[in-house]
């Protein structure tokens, strides 16, 4: 490969790296403060990818529907947190899993009752496919976005992590949950907004993937949470940086394997890449970047 | 195992497969004589039957090991799959499999050897990779077969010089009959109930339990569960044999999360642990799946009702979430069917209940 | 000691032919968790027959030490000895299947799982599991702890006095050497834990078990035990005699003294 085509693979696992490590960060933010993979995080994607479809079809400009697909997001993250996990506080691991499983088949087919069953185009502002060229390099403006909401986001969550109080605590929380508990943080208000925020961070990356993708259907969400999965237990499910490193290292395995390999092979990747999700958990059953369990 | 341990053993379990048995040979009455609605039940019926042995086979794993296997569908997909294999005609079968040697082309077999080599290539399959999976701790394990339904999916849809990919399979023989199906899951059944009474079957349910406990008690619980992954992978694989030679085609989607979500709910719905259970879900979300198929068609018994798309799923998903949140262990709970039953006469005869703890004059101080 | 010593020495080898003397050890043993030394250089051993205490403060590892002599732990450094045979490092249901059976601090039944069910459970993984008939032993143990009218209850649904019983009854199914209590006397009054103590003292009349009894209930150990082994944020503090225990200075130093002038 030349210089530049690696590049501009470089780009490309920048781009798709950024709204990966979005989607992993949300998902381990909430099993951080909950202990729970939320199957139904997905459906937040295809919340976002609706309300924009549904907006634009009806002439609302692009820029609204984003807006509304993010506020979208958030709100559905919220009533999830209130009225079905909330009740199931205190289930296994696995009873949540299979919980949010069965939210997330509802909402796909509220969506393949109430729209259609079928794929629907979303056309985005043509400025996004058009390209800036940097010497031998060709940039969309999606791309250059695309990173630059991606990084925008993780500085202003970082910030957000360190400098606020109510970050600190869900930080703490989402480190170790009862001992921040018995610090005195208010595990409702904790676990709330950790599901506001992984809503925010969906509804952005949902935005990110609709433009990338431009279609939305009802099985949409499937995808999203199946990266974020492979992505959060690379870095580490109870590692908040190890989920964004996780999403990015995804991103470039995943561009690099299609970029080298005849493309045959190609859709052999997804199933490749659990593959070693496999590997890596029967080593390090708590994700490659966690600390190793300690005595049991 | 003495005469009498022996003994107590094989009425136990005659005692609870008997009594599933006889409710499902009445159901299969039912759909060999019964006027019912039409000629509809002479394909749900046989299917339930063909549900039962998945169910069963899902009840064996997670629900004596308390680990959720998302990954079954692989081993239905393999009985499947090498069924279509052996008995598609060979007139058309280089049509359907392009990749195929000439040796497989040529094969023709018939009903039970060919539900024998489905169930043993999928039994093998799962050996290996129990030997990986089985040692995680249990959500580790849990996670991975997920990641196996993603990959088994991702072979069956991509691996197109053998499997048609996406377009999916067609032109097996009808080789399943009502009976077939009949037969089958009550050898399910009978294997089902067999293993949960058996010392293993308690062994993985102490697993289940509290695996710490377990391990300090003496069970190895690695061996349990894997002993568990290959018998109840075997199950599955007969099932997907079973199932293609009655439904004489298929595509890798019947292989993925839908319908491997759908197999789940039957077990919260039903029990998860406990055989009677595993069928009592699989008939009431059969028999819901039928009423909202009509409804979903815009006909509820003859009355118009409006067309709703993925009514049947949402619905299901929907009684599955609130089982999950109010009656967390399903209808049957922790009882086989035959178990409620005697406890129903005990009940009554003494006026506690069946779950009860003796009344504090009954439990002596122990010395 | 010293006798039991090179009684195990001569029988190490030989898996068939039982000790004569059934004997369990920690020589050394430290355990490092992140930093925090929960154990450091504690050697203790149970033969056979006797009972002894393990008593110390919150936090001086006692219940680290059950652990890594159940295998649930493995030592950062030390030796662990089961009849003469290293064990340091198995897993715990190979350590149970050498003759070791416990109970924890926090009841650990298989909630879900009859009474039966539980000591079932024990009866067939446990040490002695081949040619043994199961249901006799099972109905034996229930009829000797008072749980023979419970048999088909679940767990969780007993009172917890009765859990605790099932517990004992559960880990001794197995027929083991020796038997470790993680706290048996936890929310105890003290009449439950009279009947506690005989109950203990019965076992080894009956099943000839070594036993190895944590608890903060002094009175009890005292009265129960043939040697008591104290322990203070991970190290050894003294060994004896209750009498001697009593008497020791750096022992009631660390208990303030009234505790034990009570017992």
């Amino acid at each position: 490969m030349s210089a530049s085509e690696v590049g501009q693979q470089i780009i490309n696992a920048l781009s798709l790296g950024s709204t990966y490590a979005l989607l992993a960060l949300g998902l381990a933010l909430v099993f951080g403060v909950m202990g729970l993979v939320n199957f139904a995080y997905g459906e937040l994607v295809t919340i976002t990818g609706y309300t924009m479809y549904l907006l634009t079809v009806n002439g609302v400009p692009w820029w609204i529907g984003v807006v509304a697909g993010i506020v979208f997001a958030t709100i559905a993250s919220l009533l999830m947190e209130r009225f079905a996990f909330r009740p199931l506080r205190n289930a296994s691991f696995l009873t949540l899993l299979f919980s949010s499983f069965a939210l997330s088949v509802i909402i796909q087919n509220v969506f393949r009752a109430a729209v259609s069953p079928r794929t629907k185009g979303i056309e985005g502002p043509s400025l996004l496919i058009k390209a800036v060229h940097l010497g031998p390099l060709s940039i969309s403006w999606l791309s250059i976005i695309t990173i630059g909401v991606g990084f925008a986001c993780l500085l202003g969550l970082t910030l957000f992590m360190r400098g606020s109080l109510a970050g600190i605590g869900m930080r703490a929380a989402a480190e170790n949950f009862s001992v921040a508990r018995l610090m005195g943080v208010r595990a409702n208000r904790v676990i709330a907004l950790a599901f506001v925020i992984s809503g925010l961070l969906a509804g952005v990356a949902g935005v990110l993937w609709v433009s990338r993708s431009g279609s939305v259907d009802p099985g949409m969400g499937f995808t999203p949470i199946l990266k974020a999965f492979i992505a959060t237990v690379i870095g580490g499910l109870g590692s908040l940086p190890g989920a964004v490193l996780g999403g990015f290292m995804l991103a470039a395995a995943e561009v690099f394997f299609i970029a080298v390999l005849p493309t045959s092979v190609a859709p052999f990747s997804d199933p490749f890449a659990l593959l070693l999700v496999i590997v890596i958990l029967y080593f390090k059953p708590n994700g490659l970047l966690a600390p190793v369990a300690e005595g049991a | 195992m003495n005469g009498l341990l022996r003994s107590l053993y094989v009425r136990k379990v005659a005692g609870t497969s008997g009594l599933l048995i006889a409710v499902l040979a009445v159901i299969a009455l039912i759909g060999a004589f019964g006027v019912g609605a039409g000629s509809s039940l002479t394909l749900i019926i046989p299917n339930f039957f063909i549900t039962v042995i998945v169910v069963i086979a899902l009840q064996m794993f997670t629900g004596n090991s308390g680990v959720v296997s998302w990954g079954h569908s692989a081993f239905v997909g393999i009985g499947a799959y090498v069924t279509a294999w052996l008995t598609v005609p060979t007139v058309i079968k280089s049509d359907v499999f392009h990749s195929m040697p000439g040796w497989l082309l040529n094969a023709q077999w018939s009903f039970l050897p060919t539900i024998i080599v489905g169930t043993v290539a999928g039994t093998i399959v799962a050996a290996l990779i129990g030997l990986v999976l089985c040692r995680m701790k249990e959500t580790a394990m849990a996670m991975s077969t997920l990641a196996l339904l993603v990959i088994a999916h991702g072979v069956y849809a991509n691996w197109f010089g053998m499997t048609r990919g996406a377009q999916g399979v067609y032109g097996l023989p009808q080789n399943t009959t009502l009976w077939g199906a009949f037969g089958f899951a009550c050898l399910a059944v009978i294997v089902g109930v067999m293993f949960r009474d058996s010392r293993v079957g308690l062994r993985l349910q102490a697993s289940r339990e509290d695996p710490l406990a377990a391990e300090a008690t003496g069970v190895n619980v690695v061996r349990a569960r894997y002993i568990a992954w290959v018998a109840s992978a075997a199950l599955a694989a007969m099932c997907g044999s079973v199932w293609a030679q009655f439904n004489l085609a298929f595509d890798p989607s019947q292989f993925y999360y839908t319908q491997v979500f759908a197999v789940l709910s039957m077990l919260v719905i039903g029990g998860m642990a406990t055989m009677s259970g595993a069928i009592i879900g699989a008939g009431v979300v059969t028999v819901l799946s039928q009423i909202l198929f009509q409804i979903e068609g815009g006909s509820f018994f003859g009355i118009d009702v409006p067309r709703v798309n993925g009514l049947q799923q949402m619905i299901l998903a929907l009684i599955t979430l609130l089982i999950l949140i109010y009656r967390r262990n399903g209808i049957l709970s922790w009882w086989e069917l035959d178990e409620w039953v005697r406890k129903g006469r005990l009940r009554f005869a003494r006026g506690g209940g069946p779950r009860s703890a003796p009344a504090a004059g009954d439990d002596e101080e122990g010395g | 000691m010293a006798a039991g010593h090179d009684e195990t020495a001569a029988t190490t080898t030989a898996q068939a032919s039982a000790p004569t003397v059934h004997l369990m050890e920690a020589l050394n043993v430290s355990k490092h968790f992140r930093g925090v030394h929960a154990l450091d250089g504690v050697s203790l051993q149970v033969a056979a027959g006797e009972i002894v205490g393990l008593i110390g403060p919150n936090g001086s590892g006692k219940t680290t030490l059950l652990n890594v002599l159940s295998g649930i732990y493995a030592p950062t450094s030390g030796t662990v000895r089961c009849d003469g045979r290293e064990v340091e490092g198995f897993r715990p249901n190979r350590i149970a299947h050498m003759g070791v059976g416990r109970t924890f601090q926090n009841i650990r039944l298989f909630g879900h799982l009859t009474v039966r069910q539980n000591v079932e459970v024990g009866s067939v993984s446990g040490h002695a599991s081949k040619g043994v008939d199961h249901r006799a032993d099972v109905d034996r143990l229930l009829s000797r702890f008072g749980l023979t009218a419970s048999a088909d209850v679940q767990g969780l649904n007993l009172p917890y006095g009765a859990q605790r019983r099932v517990e004992i009854a559960r880990a001794l199914a197995g027929r083991p050497y020796f038997l470790l209590l993680d706290e048996p006397a936890a929310g105890m009054n003290e009449t439950e834990s009279d009947t506690l103590l005989e109950t203990i003292m019965g076992v080894r009349a009956e099943f000839g078990c070594g036993i190895l009894i944590v608890d903060h209930d002094l009175r009890l150990i005292m009265r129960l035990c043939d040697r008591v082994h104290v322990l203070a944020e991970g190290k050894t503090l003294a060994e004896g005699t209750p009498e001697e225990v009593r008497h020791d200075p750096t022992v009631i130093d660390v208990f303030l003294g009234d505790a034990l002038k009570d017992t």
